[in-house]
C-alpha cells in the first residue's frame, strides 16, 4: 500500500535540499527514522551532520523535527498517509 | 540630592491644557517595587486615573517611560514604552518601541514623561537638557510620519535628536494608530496615535547630553561584557539578526502555524515568495539595529522599480508580512505591495497588525455577503488584490468609505456590520490578534490570548512559544518551571499555567527594566545564551545600586503584573473578557497542522487563574494574593 | 604596529561603541563622551563609526602642547592637565573626530585605550577592528575607495504621500 508523505524543509535544511517542500511515496510501516535515512542518503554528508544523524538517531542540536507540527522524538514512530514531516530550524518570535 | 545610577530620577509632567511643564523628583522607594518602564506607568496610572475615564478625552494620561536599564551599555538597551488608556479596548494600554527615542529621553534628563491634558492648538514637546519646550505644531498637522520627523529636526538644530511622532492615521483618531519613532520604529498597538492626537499633541523629540551613571562601575563592566560575550551565541541570532523577523515566514510555515486567510487555516503554500530569504535576495539594502542592540535584526528595504515602488526604508517585519501579506493576499505572492504597504502604514502611523487583520476580516465580511458593494462604495474587496490592499490603507488612515468603519477596529466593526460578522472578528478585549496562532503554534497563546491586559498580543509579556514551540528553558528553571516542556498542543493537566505565569513574569521584567524582549529566549542545553533573571538580576543591582537577586526582580515583576490586571478590574474586566475569539476555536483547515483547535479554552484558563492565584469564577486577583505583593491598599480600593 | 580601522558598510548603527568608550573613559554612558561616534542618517540609509585616524594635524594647533603622539600606541593624545579647552584641535580636525566636553572643558579625543580598544571588544558585528598596518591599510583604502564611488542609477524619487 503506497503511501503519501509531504515534506516541509526550512533554514539550513532548505539550503542543503535545495527544496521547501516534497512529497515522497512510501510502503506502509515506514518509521520516520526509515524516512530520514533516506533523506540523509540522498542529500549527502551535510544532511547527516547539519540535520539528522541517522547513525546515532539523532537531529542537529538546533533542528526540529515535526511530525504534523507537533515536535517527535520518537522516531521509530510509523508514519500515515498524508502526514506532515517538517524539519527546520528552532525558531523565536518576532 | 539624591545621587541616581540607572535611572536619572526625573519626571517630566507635562499639562497641555495649562501648557504647564514640572520636573518632579522620581520616588526612591518605587524602584525595587515597579523597576521602572511600565512599571511606573502602571503605579501612576493606578494612582492618578479615574476609572471609566474617556480615552480620547483630555483626562486621559498618556505617560512615555523608560526603564533603568535603557540608554545603557547593556545589550538591547533600545527602548520607549508608553501607557495609557486604550481607545480601542478601553483597557489598560502598553505600547513599546525600539530605536533611539528611549535613550534620548534619558539623555534628555528624564526616566519618563506624564502628559495630561490637551492643547488648545496642535504642539509639540522637545524635552532636551532637563526641561520641555512646548512648541507649536500647526504647521505639521496632516503631514506624515517621516516628514513630520524631517522638519522638527530640522526646526530644532538637533540632527542627532529623535523624534516620536503621529501621522494622518492618529490624527484622524483611527483606533489602531500608531506611535512612530526614528522613522520607522512603531509602538503600534492599542492606539497610542489617537491618544497623541486627541491632546493635539502631534510629536515628542528628545535629544540631551547627559550620561548614565553606574553604581559599581567595576562590577558592572564585568557583568556586561559578560551579557555582551554571551549573546554573541544568541541561539536565534542567524534566524534574527540574519534574516530579520521576516526569516520567520518560511520556518513557521513549515511547522504549520503561519495564519493565513484571516486564521482560517495556517498554511501558506507560496510563503517562500514573501520570506526573509526572498527580500535579502532582492530587496534588503542592509541591517539595521535598534539603539544598544547586538542582534540587529532590523531590515532596511526598498522597491526600485515597478508599480510598488517604494523608497528604501526600515521594514516589513514579520508581523507585517503575514498580517499585512498573508493574510488578505493568498496565491498571488506579492512581497514588493508589502513593503510598499509598510511604508504607507509607517508614514500614515498605522498598526500595521491591526490594519492587517481588520482588511482581512472586512474581506472575509464580503466574500460571506455580510456586507456588500453598498457599504463599501462600490468598492468589490476580495482576495489576492495588491492594489485593493493599498486602496484600503489609505482609506482607513483617512477614514474615507469603508475606511471610516474599519478605522474602529475589527471588534467596533463587527458590532456595527452585525448579522453574525463577530464569528470572524479575530480579537480579544478589542486588540487584534497577531500572526501567532494557539492552534498552531503553542497552547501557551491561548492562555496569553486572553490574560494579558492589553488584549491580544503575541509579545507582551513575552513570546508565549518560548517554552514548548521550541523547547526553551531561559533560565526559569531555578524558578520552578516545569521541565521537559509537554506537547505544544496539550491543554490542561501539563502545568501549563505553573509555566506561563514563570515566561509572563520574565517578559514583564524586560518590560519594566527596558529592553528588547527578544534577549529572553535561549535554553540550558544551547549554552543559556539570553539575558536570564539571574543576568538581569546582577545587571540591575551592579547599575542601580539597588541589590536584588532574581527572585526579588521576579516578584516585582508579579508585582507590576498583577497592578496592571487591577486596573482592568477597576475598569469592569473580568474572566468574562478572557474570550478566545471564535475562529481560534474552530480547526485550521490545511497544512501540517490541520484540525488543530483549541478545544478547553476554560480549561486552560482555570489552571492558568490558580498558578496565579486570581479567583477562578471572576479571574480577579485575590486579596490574599495581591497582600502577598504589597498591595493591600489595591485590594482595599477594589473592595475584594 | 596596529591601527583601528572600519569595515565598511557593516555597521548596523547599534551606538555600542560610543557606550563602552564613554564609560570606560569617564565611567558614564553618553555619547557626548564618547571619542568615536556612529552617524545615523536614515532614507540614504547610513550607519557609519566615526573616529580619529591619528594623523596628528591637532598636535602643532594646540598652544599648551597638550597633544602628543604616544610612543607605544603611536596614538595621538591628550594631556588633560595641560588642556584648557581652547577648542583649536576641533576647529583643525577634518574628520570631526575631536570634541570639547562642555562641562569639564576638556578635549575628548581617541587615544586606543592604551592599545586594547573597548569599542573592538564591544562591537557586535565585528565592524571596527585594530589590526596590523598592512592589513589595516587595506581597510583605510575601502573606505576612501568609497568616496569615489559612482551613484546608482536611476536615483529613486522620494515621495512622501501616500
Amino acid at each position: 500500500m503506497e503511501m503519501k508523505v509531504i515534506l516541509k524543509y526550512a533554514g539550513i535544511v532548505h539550503e542543503i535540499t535545495g527544496k521547501l517542500s516534497e512529497e515522497i511515496e512510501l510502503g506502509a510501516e515506514t518509521s520516520l527514522s526509515d524516512i530520514l535515512r533516506r533523506l540523509a542518503l540522498q542529500y549527502g554528508l551535510r544532511f547527516k551532520e547539519h540535520v539528522f544523524d541517522y547513525k546515532a538517531n539523532k537531529p542537529a542540536p538546533q533542528i526540529l523535527i515535526l511530525l504534523n507540527g507537533k515536535i517527535i522524538q520518537d522516531y521509530d514512530r510509523k508514519i500515515n498517509d498524508g502526514d506532515f514531516v517538517s524539519i527546520m530550524p528552532m525558531v523565536s518570535g518576532g | 540630592m539624591v545621587e541616581w545610577h540607572g535611572y536619572k530620577g526625573k519626571i517630566l509632567r507635562v499639562n497641555l491644557t495649562k501648557k504647564e511643564v514640572k520636573v518632579e523628583e522620581l520616588k526612591k522607594d518605587w524602584c525595587k517595587l515597579y523597576i521602572g518602564q511600565s512599571g511606573f506607568g502602571a503605579k501612576i496610572l493606578w494612582e492618578e486615573m479615574q476609572p471609566k475615564t474617556d480615552p480620547l478625552s483630555p483626562d486621559n494620561m498618556l505617560i512615555s517611560s523608560t526603564g533603568p536599564f535603557t540608554g545603557t551599555l547593556i545589550p538591547g538597551s533600545g527602548s520607549i514604552s508608553y501607557q495609557f488608556k486604550s481607545p480601542a479596548t478601553e483597557a489598560w494600554a502598553e505600547t513599546r518601541s525600539g530605536g533611539s527615542f528611549g535613550p534620548k529621553l534619558k539623555f534628555a534628563g528624564f526616566d519618563l514623561i506624564v502628559v495630561t491634558g490637551k492643547a488648545e492648538k496642535p504642539v509639540y514637546l522637545w524635552v532636551h537638557d532637563g526641561t520641555c519646550e512646548i512648541k507649536n505644531a500647526e504647521q505639521l498637522w496632516g503631514k506624515t510620519v517621516h516628514e513630520t520627523t524631517d522638519r522638527i529636526l530640522r526646526e530644532i538644530g538637533q540632527p542627532e535628536a529623535s523624534v516620536a511622532c503621529i501621522g494622518p492615521a492618529g490624527e484622524k483618531l483611527v483606533k489602531f494608530a500608531a506611535i512612530m519613532n526614528d522613522y520607522d520604529r512603531a509602538a503600534g498597538r492599542t492606539g497610542g496615535g489617537a491618544v497623541f492626537a486627541s491632546k493635539n499633541l502631534k510629536a515628542i523629540a528628545a535629544s540631551g547630553e547627559e550620561g548614565i551613571e553606574a553604581a559599581d562601575p567595576d562590577k558592572f563592566y564585568e557583568a556586561v561584557m559578560e551579557a555582551s560575550e554571551t549573546m554573541r551565541k544568541y541561539f536565534f541570532q542567524e534566524l534574527i539578526g540574519g534574516l530579520g523577523t521576516i526569516g520567520l515566514v518560511n520556518a513557521l510555515n513549515a511547522a504549520g502555524t503561519l495564519p493565513t486567510k484571516n486564521f482560517a487555516t495556517c498554511f501558506f503554500p507560496a510563503a517562500d515568495t514573501v520570506s526573509g530569504e526572498t527580500l535579502a535576495e532582492k530587496y534588503l539594502i542592509k541591517r539595521r539595529a535598534c539603539f544598544g542592540c547586538t542582534i540587529g535584526c532590523g531590515r532596511y528595504a526598498w522597491v526600485p522599480f515597478g508599480r510598488f515602488m517604494t523608497p528604501p526604508h526600515e521594514g516589513p517585519e514579520y508581523e507585517t508580512t503575514d498580517m499585512i501579506g498573508i493574510q488578505s493576499l493568498l496565491e498571488k505572492e506579492n512581497l514588493e505591495a508589502i513593503i510598499r504597504a509598510n511604508y504607507l502604514c509607517n508614514n500614515y502611523g498605522l498598526d500595521t497588525i491591526s490594519t492587517g487583520n481588520v482588511i482581512a476580516f472586512a474581506t472575509e465580511a464580503f466574500e460571506k455577503g455580510v456586507i456588500t458593494e453598498k457599504d463599501t462604495d462600490g468598492l468589490k474587496l476580495e482576495w489576492n488584490n495588491p492594489n485593493l490592499l493599498l486602496t484600503l490603507i489609505g482609506k482607513i488612515a483617512k477614514r474615507e468609505g469603508v475606511g471610516n468603519l474599519l478605522a474602529e477596529g475589527v471588534k467596533r466593526a463587527a458590532e456595527k456590520i452585525g448579522k453574525g460578522a463577530d464569528k470572524f472578528a479575530v480579537h480579544v478585549k478589542g486588540l487584534e490578534v497577531p500572526a501567532h496562532d494557539p492552534r498552531g503554534e503553542s497552547r501557551s497563546f491561548a492562555i496569553q490570548y486572553a490574560v494579558e491586559p492589553r488584549g491580544a498580543c503575541h509579545m507582551h509579556p513575552n513570546w508565549a512559544g518560548a517554552y514548548d514551540f521550541v523547547p526553551l528553558d531561559n533560565g526559569l528553571k531555578p524558578h520552578g518551571l516545569p521541565w521537559p516542556p509537554p506537547d505544544k498542543f496539550a491543554e490542561t493537566g501539563v502545568k501549563r499555567g505553573v509555566a506561563y505565569k514563570l515566561l509572563a513574569l520574565h517578559g514583564e521584567l524586560a518590560e519594566m527594566l527596558g529592553i528588547c524582549r527578544f534577549y529572553l529566549w535561549g535554553g540550558e542545553d544551547f549554552g543559556l545564551t539570553c539575558l536570564t533573571p539571574k543576568r538581569l538580576a546582577t545587571l540591575y543591582s551592579t547599575l542601580t545600586g539597588f541589590k536584588m537577586d532574581e527572585f526579588e526582580l521576579m516578584k516585582a515583576a508579579e508585582r507590576v503584573w498583577n497592578l496592571k490586571r487591577c486596573f482592568n478590574v477597576r475598569e469592569g474586566l473580568t474572566r468574562k473578557d478572557d474570550k478566545l475569539p471564535k475562529r481560534l476555536l474552530e480547526p485550521i483547515m490545511t497544512g501540517p497542522t490541520k484540525g488543530q483547535a483549541v478545544k478547553d479554552p476554560d480549561g486552560i484558563l482555570d489552571e492558568y487563574y490558580e498558578a496565579s492565584g486570581w479567583d477562578k469564577n471572576t479571574g480577579i486577583p485575590t486579596r490574599r494574593k495581591l497582600e502577598e505583593l504589597g498591595l493591600k491598599d489595591v485590594a482595599d480600593k477594589l473592595k475584594l | 604596529m596596529k591601527s583601528l580601522i572600519v569595515v565598511p558598510n557593516r555597521c548596523t548603527g547599534c551606538h555600542r561603541c560610543e557606550m563602552s568608550c564613554s564609560f570606560v573613559h569617564f565611567k558614564t554612558m553618553n555619547p557626548s563622551k564618547s571619542a568615536i561616534h556612529v552617524i545615523r542618517v536614515d532614507h540614504a540609509p547610513i550607519d557609519a563609526p566615526i573616529f580619529c585616524v591619528q594623523c596628528g594635524l591637532c598636535i602643532d594647533v594646540c598652544p599648551a602642547k597638550a597633544i602628543s603622539r604616544n610612543n607605544k600606541t603611536q596614538a595621538v593624545v591628550v594631556d588633560y592637565e595641560k588642556c584648557t579647552g581652547c577648542g583649536n584641535c576641533v576647529n583643525v580636525c577634518p574628520y570631526g573626530a575631536v570634541t570639547v566636553d562642555p562641562v569639564t572643558k576638556k578635549a575628548i579625543k581617541c587615544d586606543l585605550c592604551g592599545g586594547n580598544p573597548e569599542c573592538v571588544k564591544i562591537c557586535p558585528e565585528s565592524v571596527l577592528q585594530y589590526l596590523e598596518s598592512n592589513a589595516a591599510s587595506h581597510y583605510k583604502r575601502m573606505t576612501y575607495a568609497n568616496l569615489q564611488r559612482m551613484e546608482l542609477k536611476p536615483l529613486i524619487p522620494y515621495p512622501r504621500k501616500g
